[in-house]
Parts: structure tokens; C-alpha cells; sequence
């Protein structure tokens, strides 16, 4: 066990040493000379590049390594990131760490949340579903499900927005102003997810109902509890679990759209807040930070997973 | 016809799964050849087949080496081979024509349709199937058919030496019958030879002349079929023979004859 | 796209007629928009400060937004741009993950490490973070659009196709084909290419949906085309601050945006099903309660036999039959007819071959008879009883109980997430009322009684060996000393020295517990081991029965004497009978 967490801990490291390559090489995207492009937002958005001379240019190619050889600027910019150093906001001039750090409990609050809501979803419509395959119940479910995936989490919220906020007056629309104010922004992000993952449930327990060990279970005599919730769910979330990387993926992405919409205060906001004024450091060092959390979540997934599904080897593990 | 001498395959480390193995198939013979799964025999099928290449050793085929190029396309025409599960190694998507053509279309060259289908009806003769299955796919057959299949189309480039990787293990016992005797005949009409691979010690008695034990990747013992069987010196070929069921009765008189009727098993 | 999958598509989506309508509609609205200039002629971005917010009317048919714009003109011209825009992800998606899918799987080696490692990385991110990142440092706008979704998108898809192309490679029609000298282009395009190219399609269809609600999530975010023009979700994201004055300027937008994504949700189901084959029938009826006020029978009148003459079961004249017309044999016939008892401390063996219905009378003498079969002619008397009007639950008390099934597959018959002595112990837990301490000790005893270690307990089936599986089953039909045992080719799966101490182990069982067994198998010398009685079955009807020894040394039935003939080791007297 012990040996198995060692072994996809190399693994994850290894992603993220792929990682980083990624993030690094993403600024080199910026349309143009990334120092003209930096320096212009910084003194002054939407002029023109007339009024910035050359020196000035050669000045910050300098000041943020440009100049180097990429991988010379690779390797001194992988030396800060290993000493937490993300760099500095253009913005605020404040190291982007510590204002991620700060804004980061806000988006896994929402995230659990959501989470939870998922669950709640997901777990009673997948069931249903696969029980009552083929019959109104079910199909009662999958429309659910069909109509779930393919709403925008953009256009429920702000639907969600109208009705409870602006119509009932129930609950704020916008921003974190008491307990009350987290249920919009949950209930949209994780009823996308939800529909997903109760259709993977659905297939996923169908599939184990139809295994010979559950005819061999019935043919012990086992009681319909003992039958569902001990010889048949558990393998059935197996899979559920594999591609819990989708769902974790959906929640920090989905969270950047919602956290948007809703005025959230958490990382995703603090992204769009940067895209918007070009803060190029924060962009690259949140995408970094994301990547990073993700990997570390679906590490914490597969081990789990073991625990889960004894048949899991080590063996499999050097495929993925 | 076929001779293998010290045939070694390696992958990566470990024991080689194949070490130094020869022995030799003649004219119009059938030997088996026999081991416990992973003894390395369908190894040795690979090679013979040119799908694998041998780390050191020569097979020759008619006496010329098959590291020669031209010695191998025409070994490929004429070392034919039916594999072990005959559903899947027929295309669920194609018809039993196109099956059937795909080798003559590599060998004979492209012929109008008519001639065509004279020839592929032939191969269907041959391993006793009617016609009419011309225009079937492989799920609408029984697993006795596929197989029949899969001997026609190995039938078809014309070759001299069928390679059957355990032809008869998926298949019922009255079924095994039918193709057993049906291979008999391909034999006695067309002198053909076999290469038979199995781990079942009851198949090589009921067909083969000859045999060739294997375990771990080496020969233990090679000989004519009665004396193999009967007289071993082989402690591996005893515990072989050991995992034969016996079946205690004898049937009240000479077997019955066996009816191959056409297109059932 | 194969033959089988258009008929299947074409034919779900005749009997689908919500799905059609859904299809019309996004047909229609996408017409619309691709023939945007010629519907409307006002212009999506002109703006009128005399007309700001009207509500839908005559003039302006989805209202305008605040800047006097029609709103339908821009919902069809902002349709074009998203439409087009998935369309091209959709391409470049495709081309970049099939090519690099095909070469990492069919090439392998350095090839197949390198391209791996990238897939991996790039699917390491959240997928919308990094495209949001990489649209935004390009500057938003519609190619910066098209490329950050696609570069997303694309690792799923090679991951997949590499994973097909890599188990197609292994197929034994592509190892067959170039034995038979077929070159490798071709096998690459007719049996590779042909092939992969319905799990293609398949995966377009699936992922459109996605790529469409990615390509309207990132522009609602400002990083698709310049403001002044139309999108979908940009046109959402301006329209959000006036939604409590003017809503019909979010709706307009979403509705079209939900329209879309739904059809191509809903397509590439209806795909996936037409492609892979859904289910015929869901689950067997016992997850459902029974009926309200169905007679319990009482419990007592389900005990062992009284009388050693009275049989543990009897199946009388049972016809089975395909009952489910959605079943594609729905009509063929299993059993006809057919007449079985076992009695006490008796080993009947029950010899067919494949086809010939026995495994489905083995379940039957457990009422475990399942759609698309059901009895439809004779009757199952177990221990005296009629079983006829038995309901799950009546059948649940004697499973396990009193009578018991080991069956042909031992490792599919375990669950492989529990470990053994829960999985031996649970059937005596459900039947008794026995303390833990109880259940645990009778539990070590059959072990022990079957010969494995009492450390087995402790494992799960995958650490087991195939006969040590084969044991545990056993085990399991025997903790709770059932009177009946019915074996259904508990040996088939096992190589021959594991057969032979099987058979030897049933045996001996069968004499310690007075058991009655009912033997089912294709091989003549694992029954001749065991049973006393034979019965032989041929396409659902019984050809032959009785004792063993009379049965194998006189038949004169054709069918039993061609069995015996093809008992592998005695055939070449066959072989050389037939030489003329």
C-alpha cells in the first residue's frame, strides 16, 4: 500500500514537472513581444505602443529575464516557483501566493458545497435509474440527467439568479453575505456534475446487476438490502470513482464560470479580475496553482480508489 | 518440409520463452505439438508464421532459410494457420465473401465475380458448408462454422502446411468430431501437413503421427505418437498424459459412423 | 459508419418522436442562422438609442437590448459565429487526437512514450481552467477561441482512439489477415481504419454537446469574439445586467445555447446506444418489492423432504421459451418438455452441449429463471411444494437454505470487492439466527472441510487460485448443510488435475452430507465420475436417462453413442472408419 502511494506520488511529480513546462511556455502565447505587452498595460492600458521607447522595452526584457535563453529562463523561473515564489501581480504588486492563498477557501468552500449537492443528486437519480431501467421511472431520470448536462451553468445560474433573487427575493443574488448565500452558487455548479455522474452511476450499477456474482448472490437467498447495498453498489461505484478526475476537473472549472456569475469571492473571480485588467503573472501562476491542486486531487482519488477496489494492482498503475 | 533448429526467443529478462527448440515437420505429416500454457508453443507458432522473428536459430522452409525474403513470401502462401478462437479472428463486420476473398484477392489476383464465386462456393465444398452461408456474417453463424470458416481461408492461398493453435478447444465434442474427421480428409485428399499446437494429450492421440513435448521453452521428448504415449521416458510427458480425464466405459460396439452433414457444427 | 449502425440509428430514431421534434428544431434554428442575411435584415450591430429594450413585438420579434439592437439578428449572426466555431473545434479536435490516437497505438515504442506523456500532461489540467488560460493570454477572439477549446479537447480523444487502435491490433482477424499475406496498409485501412470508424463518429457526436457549452462558457467569459459582434455567450454575459428590466435578452441566448447542446447530447446518445447496443431488459424483478398482498407462503411448509422417497426436486414436462419479444430469439424454444428429479443423497449428471438448454434447468430448479426466458408449460415441485405461485421472497428463504448453487465461472460467481469469509459467512448470517461467534466457526469448519487453509478467509477471490475459487463456492453452498446442491459445469473452467480433485471433493461431500446433487456438464468423463444417474439432453428434450454404467456401456441411442464416439483420445478409430 504504502510502496503503491510512493509510487503514483513519482508519478504525480512527474505530471507536474510536465505541468510546469506547459504553464512556463503558455506565456509565450501573448500575441507579440510579451515585455511590450506587459509594459503597456502597466502604464497604461489601451494606448498605443508610440509612447513606450525602445530602452524602456530592453529595460524590462532585462528586469523579467527575456532576454535569456528559454531554457535558462525555464530553469530560474522553475527555482522560484520551488520556493513559492509565484511572482508578483501587475495589479496589486502583491505576491500572487499569498492573494490566491486568501481567496482559495472561498472557492473550496463552494466547491464542497457543491460537492455535497452532487451527492445528493447523483447518488438517489442513479439508483432509481438503473433499478427501473427501461420503465417511466427511469426515463423520468434520464431526462433529468440529459437536460442537466446540457444546461449552461452560465444561463442556471443567472436563471437561478432571476427566480429566487430577483423574483422571490429569497436569497442574495450576488456575492457572500451570509451562510444563506452559498445555496445559488452550489446548486448551479453541482447540478451539472450531478447529471454526469448519475448517468455514469445508472450504466455502471446496470452493468453490475447483470455480473455473475450478483445471480450467485441471489442464489445464496441474500436479502434485496444486502443484495443492493453490499454486493451491488459498491463495485458499481468503482467506476464512478475512476472518473472522479472528470468530476474534479468540472468543479474547478465549472468554479471559475460560477464564481463569475455570482460574484463569488475566490480564485476563479480573482482569474477573470486578472484577464481582464492583463495581469499575466496571475493568469499563468492560478492556471499553475489549478493544475497543481488537480493533480493533488486525483492522487488523494487513487488512493482511495484502492481502498475501494482490492483487485487494483501495482501493475496497473504504470499504465495510466 | 519445415525445419526448425535451435529456434531461442527472448522477451526482456528472465528465462527465454523459447530456448533452442528443433524439430521438423515432413511431407504430408501431422505432428503435435505439446505443452502446458505458457510452455512457449504458440511462441514457436509465431515464428513459424513470421509474426515473430527468432533471436537465433534458423527455420527453414524445403530447405531454404526463412530469413531469405523470397523464402518467406512463399512461405506465407503456403504455411496457412487456424487460431484458436474462430469467432474472433473473423471481422464481425464483414460477410463470409469478403472473408473468403481477402486471400484470393492477395494470391490469385482480382477475378470477375461469377469465376470468383465458383471459387469461394469450391472452398465452402471443401470444408463441407453449403453455399447459401456466402452471404452471412460471422455472428449468424455457430462457433462449429466460424471454424470451418477459418480452415477455408486458410485453405485458400493454396498451402502445404496448415499450423492449428488448439483448433478444437472452443468448440463442443460432437462439433470436435466433425472438424477432426473433416482435417482427416483435407489430409488424405489434399496431403497436406499439420502442425498441430495443443495442451490436450487426447487430440495429438487422435490425429497426430508424430509429437513434440515442450515445457519451459525446451523439447523434452519427440517421437512417433504410440511410443511417446505409451512408452515415456518423459516424467513431464507422464504428468501431460496424466491430465487426461479417463472415461471408465466402453461403448457397446464399433463406434458409429459420423455423419459430417453440411452446415451444422 | 457501418451498415448495422445507420439501420440501428435510423430505426431508434422511428419509434423516437420526441427526439425528433428536438432534431426539427435545432435543424430549423440552425438553418436559420447560417442563412442569417437573408432572414432578417436588420443589422446585429447597428444600434438605435430610440429603441432601447423594447419587449418582443411585430417590429423587433425577440425584443432589443440596450443598445436598441435586434436581438434576433443578433441571435442568428451570433449563432453563425458559435456554430462555425464548434464546427471547426470539432474538425481540428478530431484530426489532432485520431492522428496522434493511431500513431501512438499502432507504432508504439518511442513514439507511442513520447505522445503518451504529452496526452497525460495536458489532461492533468482542468480542462476549462487551461483553456481560459490559453484564450486569455492569446487575447480572446475567435481563433484564440478555436484554438484554446481544441487544445483542450483533443488529448481525451487520442487517449480513446489509442486505446481502440491498440485493441484492435490485437484482434485475431488483424493477426489473421496478415497470415494470410494481406499487406499491412491494408490491414491498417480495412480492418484498422474501417473499424475505428464508428467509435469515431460516436465520440464526435458525444463530445459536441461539451465543445459547444466550452466554446459559449469561454466567450460568456469575454474571451470570445470582439464586443461589438454577436456570440451566444457573450450576448448572455452583456444581457445579465438588464435581466430584471428586459429578460428576454438572457433567454433569447441561453434557450439557443441549451437547444443546441441538448440535440447533441441527445444524438450522441441515441448514437452510442444505435452503436454499442443498449440493454435489452434491466434488472430482474426481485429489486422491486413484491405485490402488495401476495400470499407469503408459511415458512414451514418449505422443509426437507419427510421421506427419503419423496424427491428434492422434480421438474415435471418444464417448457422454457424466449418470452420477451424484444429479445432478438424471442420465440425459440430452451427446454420442451423436459422431466428431472433428484432425490436424496442421489448424484443425477445432466449431460448436453451447448444450446442444448441445461444450464437453464439448472436455474430453473432455483427459480432463477430470468427474462427474456420464462416457464411457460410444467411445473418445479421442490421438497414436495409446487413452486408455481412462489414469490421471490418464498424463493429466497430455500436459496442458500435448503438448497444451494455452484456455478460455472468461480472467479465472475465472487464478488471481488468482499473478502471470502463474509461472502461464506453472509449466507449463513441471512438463514439463521447464529451469533457472530457461530457463523465464525462454522465458517473455519467448511473451510477446513474443503480443503483450503483457514487464512483464506482473510483474502479476496483475485488472490485466490482458480480451484481454490471453485472451493470457496462450494464452501459457500454447503455452510448451511442444504439438502439439494445443484452444480451447474463447476469444473469446466479449471485445468484437469484441478477438475479431477473438484470431482473428488463433490463426492465426498455428497456422501458426508447425505446431499442430493443435480450435475450439470458437456463432458461425459467428468459425469461419468460422479454421477449415479445420467440424463442426456439435445436441443431441449431429453434423449436418453438412466443409471450411469447402463446408459454408457448399451446405449443404442444414436445421439449418446456419437457423444461417447467423440470423447477426445478414442477418436481415431473415428478417423480411420470413415477411410475409404
Amino acid at each position: 500500500m504504502l510502496r503503491y502511494a510512493l509510487w503514483r506520488a513519482v508519478a504525480a511529480v512527474a505530471v507536474l514537472f510536465g505541468i510546469s513546462v506547459v504553464v512556463f511556455l503558455l506565456l509565450r502565447l501573448i500575441p507579440g513581444d510579451p515585455a511590450t505587452a506587459v509594459l503597456l498595460t502597466m502604464f497604461d492600458p489601451g494606448a498605443s505602443s508610440a509612447g513606450i521607447t525602445t530602452a524602456d522595452i530592453e529595460e524590462l526584457r532585462d528586469k523579467l529575464g527575456l532576454s535569456d535563453p528559454l531554457h535558462v529562463q525555464y530553469v530560474s523561473w522553475l527555482t522560484e516557483i520551488l520556493q513559492g515564489n509565484l511572482g508578483t501581480s501587475l495589479r496589486s504588486r502583491q505576491p500572487i501566493l499569498d492573494e490566491l492563498a486568501q481567496r482559495i477557501p472561498g472557492t473550496l468552500m463552494l466547491a464542497g458545497a457543491a460537492l455535497v449537492v452532487m451527492f445528493a443528486i447523483a447518488l438517489p437519480s442513479g439508483i432509481i435509474g438503473a433499478l427501473h431501467a427501461g420503465r417511466p421511472a427511469d426515463h423520468v431520470t434520464r431526462i433529468l440527467s440529459l437536460l442537466g448536462e446540457s444546461l449552461p451553468s452560465f444561463f442556471l445560474g443567472v436563471l437561478l439568479i432571476y427566480l429566487f433573487a430577483i423574483r422571490l427575493d429569497w436569497l442574495p443574488a450576488i456575492g457572500r453575505q451570509g451562510p444563506e448565500s452559498i445555496l445559488l452558487p452550489a446548486l448551479t455548479l453541482g447540478s451539472g456534475i450531478a447529471a454526469t455522474t448519475s448517468r455514469l452511476l445508472r450504466a455502471s450499477l446496470l452493468d453490475t446487476l447483470s455480473q455473475p456474482y450478483i445471480l450467485m448472490a441471489e442464489a445464496k437467498g441474500l436479502p434485496r438490502g444486502r443484495l443492493l447495498f453490499r454486493h451491488a453498489l459498491r463495485p458499481a461505484m468503482v467506476p464512478v470513482l475512476t472518473s472522479s478526475s472528470l468530476v474534479a476537473g468540472g468543479l474547478l472549472g465549472g468554479a471559475v464560470v460560477v464564481e463569475t456569475v455570482f460574484a463569488w469571492p475566490g480564485v476563479g473571480r480573482y482569474m477573470i479580475e486578472a484577464i481582464g485588467g492583463r495581469d499575466y503573472p496571475v493568469i499563468q501562476g492560478f492556471t499553475l496553482f489549478m493544475a497543481a491542486l488537480f493533480v493533488g486531487l486525483n492522487y488523494v482519488v487513487d488512493i482511495l480508489y484502492r481502498f475501494l477496489d482490492p483487485r487494483v494492482r501495482v501493475e496497473d498503475a504504470a499504465r495510466v | 518440409m519445415l525445419s526448425l533448429e535451435g529456434i531461442t526467443r527472448n522477451f526482456g529478462a528472465g528465462r527465454p520463452a523459447v530456448a533452442d527448440v528443433s524439430f521438423d515437420v515432413g511431407a504430408s505429416e501431422i505432428v503435435g505439438l505439446v505443452g502446458e500454457s505458457g510452455s512457449g508453443k504458440s511462441t514457436i507458432a509465431r515464428c513459424i508464421l513470421g509474426l515473430e522473428r527468432p533471436d537465433s536459430g534458423t527455420i527453414r522452409w524445403e530447405g531454404r532459410s526463412l530469413a531469405d525474403r523470397t523464402v518467406r513470401r512463399l512461405a506465407r502462401r503456403e504455411i496457412q494457420t487456424v487460431f484458436q478462437d474462430p469467432r474472433s479472428s473473423l471481422n464481425p463486420r464483414w460477410t463470409v465473401r469478403a472473408i473468403l476473398s481477402e486471400p484470393l484477392d492477395n494470391w490469385s489476383g482480382r477475378t470477375g465475380r461469377p469465376a470468383r464465386t465458383a471459387e469461394l462456393e469450391a472452398l465452402l465444398h471443401q470444408v463441407s458448408l453449403a453455399p447459401d452461408l456466402l452471404a452471412r456474417y460471422p455472428h449468424e453463424l455457430s462457433t462449429g462454422q466460424c471454424q470451418r470458416i477459418c480452415i477455408a481461408r486458410a485453405l485458400a492461398p493454396g498451402p502445404k502446411l496448415l499450423v492449428l493453435d488448439e483448433p478444437l478447444s472452443a468448440l463442443d465434442v460432437s462439433v470436435q468430431a466433425r472438424i477432426l474427421r473433416m482435417l482427416h480428409d483435407l489430409h488424405r485428399q489434399r496431403r497436406l501437413s499439420f502442425l498441430v499446437i495443443t495442451h490436450d494429450f487426447a487430440v495429438v492421440r487422435d490425429i497426430c503421427h508424430r509429437v513434440v513435448v515442450i515445457d519451459a521453452g525446451r523439447v523434452v521428448e519427440t517421437g512417433a505418437v504410440d511410443d511417446v504415449l505409451d512408452h515415456s521416458t518423459s516424467d513431464v510427458t507422464r504428468s501431460l498424459l496424466g491430465n487426461v480425464l479417463p472415461f471408465p466405459f466402453t461403448p457397446p460396439q464399433a463406434s458409429p459412423r459420423l455423419a459430417v452433414s453440411r452446415n451444422d457444427g | 459508419m457501418s451498415e448495422r449502425l445507420t439501420r440501428n440509428l435510423l430505426g431508434t430514431l422511428r419509434h423516437d418522436p420526441p427526439g425528433l421534434v428536438l432534431l426539427a428544431m435545432v435543424g430549423i434554428l440552425v438553418a436559420l442562422c447560417l442563412m442569417a442575411p437573408w432572414i432578417t435584415d436588420a443589422d446585429p450591430t447597428a444600434t438605435d438609442f430610440a429603441n432601447m429594450l423594447l419587449p418582443p413585438g411585430l417590429a423587433h420579434p425577440l425584443g432589443t437590448d440596450d443598445f436598441g439592437r435586434d436581438v434576433l439578428a443578433r441571435l442568428l449572426h451570433g449563432g453563425r459565429a458559435s456554430l462555425s466555431i464548434a464546427a471547426v473545434a470539432v474538425v481540428v479536435v478530431m484530426a489532432l487526437g485520431v492522428t496522434v490516437g493511431i500513431a501512438a497505438g499502432y507504432f508504439g515504442g518511442a513514439v507511442d512514450i513520447v505522445l503518451t506523456k504529452i496526452v497525460d500532461v495536458l489532461l492533468a489540467f482542468p480542462r476549462l481552467v487551461l483553456a481560459i488560460a490559453v484564450a486569455a493570454l492569446m487575447g480572446g477572439g475567435m481563433v484564440p477561441l478555436i484554438i484554446a477549446v481544441s487544445a483542450v479537447a483533443w488529448p481525451a480523444y487520442a487517449r480513446i482512439i489509442r486505446a481502440f487502435t491498440l485493441q484492435i491490433r490485437r484482434e485475431g482477424y488483424v493477426l489473421a489477415a496478415r497470415t494470410i499475406g494481406t499487406p499491412t496498409w491494408k490491414v491498417l485501412v480495412h480492418h484498422v481504419g474501417l473499424n475505428l470508424l464508428g467509435p469515431i463518429l460516436v465520440l464526435a457526436m458525444l463530445d459536441l454537446g461539451n465543445l459547444i457549452l466550452a466554446i459559449s462558457a469561454l466567450s460568456f467569459l469575454g474571451l470570445g469574439v470582439a464586443p461589438p459582434r454577436p456570440e451566444w455567450g457573450a450576448m448572455l454575459n452583456e444581457g445579465r445586467a438588464m435581466m430584471e428590466l428586459a429578460p428576454w435578452l438572457v433567454l433569447a441566448p441561453g434557450g439557443a445555447i441549451f437547444l443546441v447542446v441538448l440535440a447533441a447530447n441527445y444524438f450522441g446518445d441515441i448514437v452510442r446506444d444505435s452503436a454499442e447496443g443498449r440493454p435489452v431488459h434491466g434488472p430482474s424483478d426481485w429489486l422491486r418489492p413484491g405485490r402488495p398482498g401476495a400470499r407469503r407462503l408459511p415458512r414451514t411448509s418449505v422443509r426437507e423432504p419427510s421421506a427419503a422417497e419423496q424427491p428434492l426436486v422434480a421438474l415435471d414436462r418444464v417448457t422454457v421459451d424466449v418470452t420477451d419479444p424484444r429479445s432478438p430469439y424471442f420465440g425459440r424454444r430452451i427446454l420442451d418438455g423436459v422431466s428431472v428429479s433428484v432425490r436424496q443423497g442421489e448424484c443425477v449428471g445432466l449431460i448436453g452441449e451447448s444450446g442444448s438448454g441445461k444450464s437453464t434447468l439448472a436455474a430453473l430448479t432455483l427459480g432463477l429463471t430470468r427474462r427474456p426466458l420464462a416457464l411457460t408449460a410444467g411445473s418445479v415441485r421442490l421438497f414436495g411444494a409446487g413452486t408455481g405461485d412462489w414469490t421471490w421472497d418464498d424463493w429466497r428463504d430455500v436459496r442458500g437454505r435448503a438448497v444451494s448453487l455452484v456455478s460455472q465461472d468461480p472467479l465472475s460467481a465472487l464478488n471481488p470487492v468482499l473478502r471470502i469469509g463474509e461472502q461464506i459467512g453472509e449466507v449463513m448470517a441471512v438463514h439463521s439466527a447464529a451469533s457472530p461467534e457461530a457463523i465464525e466457526a462454522r465458517v473455519r469448519e467448511i473451510v477446513r472441510e474443503v480443503h483450503l487453509p483457514e487464512s483464506v478467509t482473510e483474502r479476496y477471490p483475485h488472490e485466490l487460485s482458480g480451484g481454490m475459487r471453485q472451493r470457496v463456492v462450494i464452501a459457500m453452498g454447503l455452510v448451511n448443510r442444504p439438502s439439494l446442491l445443484i452444480a451447474d459445469e463447476p469444473t469446466t473452467a479449471l485445468d484437469v488435475s484441478t477438475q479431477l480433485r473438484i470431482l473428488d471433493l463433490l463426492r465426498d461431500l455428497q456422501g458426508r452430507y447425505g446431499l442430493g446433487l443435480l450435475f450439470v456438464s458437456h463432458d461425459l468423463r467428468v459425469v461419468s465420475r460422479v454421477a449415479d444417474r445420467v440424463v442426456i439432453l439435445k436441443e431441449g428434450r431429453v434423449v436418453e436417462e438412466g443409471p450411469t454404467e447402463t446408459v454408457f456401456t448399451t446405449s443404442r441411442q444414436p445421439y449418446t453413442r456419437e457423444l461417447m464416439a467423440a470423447i477426445p483420445g478414442r477418436r481415431r478409430e473415428l478417423m480411420q472408419a470413415t477411410g475409404t
